[in-house]
């Protein structure tokens, strides 16, 4: 299974004028392996997702998903950055039953890697949860629906130690030929507990792609990219 | 120089479980202090306590003696999301919002504004909407719009959890140049990125407790239960 994007152009359009977001960007996403796409502030890498995701349509070029078998239809998930910002039921027990709705087991199983007992927040109301916990929560419940693509916007923000590294290994553990994974980040912690591939944006075009091994031992390329702290 | 003082603070949401339970922090002008928690240890509400808008069960938050609910003006609070705290239609507007609504006349209000936006960098995007600039440059308005108020505390919430390298060296950058006028508190989930610190603090189980540079150091490779 493959997410392809071919040749994609984007541009915001509002009271400032005309934005340019994303210019002729292609890339192929591979399952079984996370892909990081990564950049300085301001560089299209969130509206890339939006567009890899379906929530923006491009206004040239396309994406697609091949190698789905007949019948099943494309399921793509995608994680604001703020994404407790868009909790609206009661309880995280009501939040399960929207986002994942008959897969209370694999949501236990979920949570379980992520370092939370999901039992004992059911009963609590979303907006509730501290930021950083409500954005683990975010999360699990979507990787719990076990959709064929995972998009995350910079899922480890505001993360404490123990967290970060759980989610890194709850990903780890998630991905798969049939399941595709691409977080959004400028986390390199999070890129060095992950690995896999790194797609540098800059300018809203792909600046440069390689393994993340490789990216994360070139300083002069991290601070080309704003990466480096 | 001023303190802000939390005494004997008692705070629960409903009926969970109380998050404080006899809380004391003290934050002086002048000092930039460093408040480590993990998530879920109540950060955010302790600032909210701080900062007037949540009230304690017992306890009380008080600037030199004087109750918080008699001078909320004076702290003001930087979230970790700035468009949370963003609704003007352009930078200048957004800064002389704040003023506005307290009535001050544009004669007073004008130079004010002016005078922020330069010290923040700001002027060449006056006329922007907020909603363009970058996280970094969103956080430098929120932080001059707070600043029009002229608070004598700041309250930080993890303002660079989502902030790329050069964004948060422009934060820090702001940060710096108002330091020796106000007393921070600044908040974080990761002792390993913080600013430079007069005191550094842990909020573990309700309680604060003063960590030393090595001990934080300690902390940070394997978090606060070690």
């Amino acid at each position: 299974m493959v997410l392809a994007a071919r040749n994609l152009e984007f541009a915001w359009r509002g009271r400032d004028g005309e934005i340019k977001a994303v210019s002729d960007f292609s890339a192929a996403f591979p399952g079984g392996v996370p892909h990081l796409i990564c950049g300085p502030s301001g560089s299209g890498k969130t509206t890339l997702g939006y567009l890899l995701s379906g929530l923006a349509v491009p206004d040239a070029g396309s994406v697609s998903l091949t190698g789905v078998l007949p019948g099943q239809r494309d399921n793509i998930a995608y994680v604001f950055q703020f994404a407790e910002d868009l909790f609206f039921e009661d309880t995280v027990a009501g939040e399960l039953k929207q986002i994942a709705g008959g897969r209370e087991e694999r949501a236990h199983e979920v949570f379980a890697q992520l370092g939370i007992h999901l039992s004992e927040i059911l009963a609590q109301p979303p907006h509730r949860l501290s930021a950083g916990y409500a954005r683990l929560v975010a999360v699990g419940l979507q990787m719990a629906r076990d959709p064929q693509v995972l998009i995350l916007d910079e899922p480890t923000i505001g993360l404490d130690w123990r967290f970060h590294q759980s989610m890194a290994a709850a990903l780890r553990n998630w991905i798969s030929p049939s399941r595709i994974l691409i977080v959004i980040t400028h986390d390199l912690d999070l890129m060095r507990e992950l690995g896999g591939q790194a797609w540098v944006v800059s300018g809203g075009q792909l600046a440069w792609s390689g393994d993340v091994a490789a990216l994360l031992a070139d300083v002069s390329l991290l601070e080309k990219f704003a990466l480096r702290f | 120089m001023a303190e802000l003082t939390a005494s004997d603070l008692h705070f629960a949401f409903g009926h969970r479980p109380a998050l404080f339970d006899g809380l004391n922090l003290t934050v002086r002008t002048g000092e930039m202090v460093v408040l480590w928690g993990e998530n879920a240890s109540g950060k955010t509400t302790l600032l909210r306590l701080l900062a007037g808008m949540l009230e304690p069960s017992r306890g009380a938050v008080r600037i030199d003696g004087t109750p918080i609910a008699e001078q909320r003006g004076r702290v003001g609070i930087l979230f970790q999301n700035p468009d949370h705290q963003m609704i003007a239609p352009t930078v200048e507007e957004e800064i002389a919002l704040g003023l506005e609504l307290r009535g001050t006349p544009p004669l007073v209000m004008q130079p004010v504004v002016e005078n922020l936006l330069g010290r923040f960098g700001l002027e060449e995007m006056r006329s922007r909407s907020p909603e363009s600039l970058s996280g970094g440059q969103k956080q430098r308005v929120a932080l001059a719009a707070i600043m029009a108020f002229r608070p004598l505390f700041l309250l930080f919430d993890e303002p660079d959890s989502y902030l790329d390298a050069p964004s948060r060296r422009d934060l820090l950058a702001a940060v710096a140049e108002i330091r020796s006028e106000v007393g921070m508190l600044w908040t974080t989930p990761n002792p390993r990125r913080r600013p430079r610190a007069d005191r550094l603090l842990l909020l573990d189980r309700g309680q604060i407790r003063e960590l030393s540079e090595s001990e934080l150091t300690a902390h940070a490779q394997t978090g606060v239960s070690a």
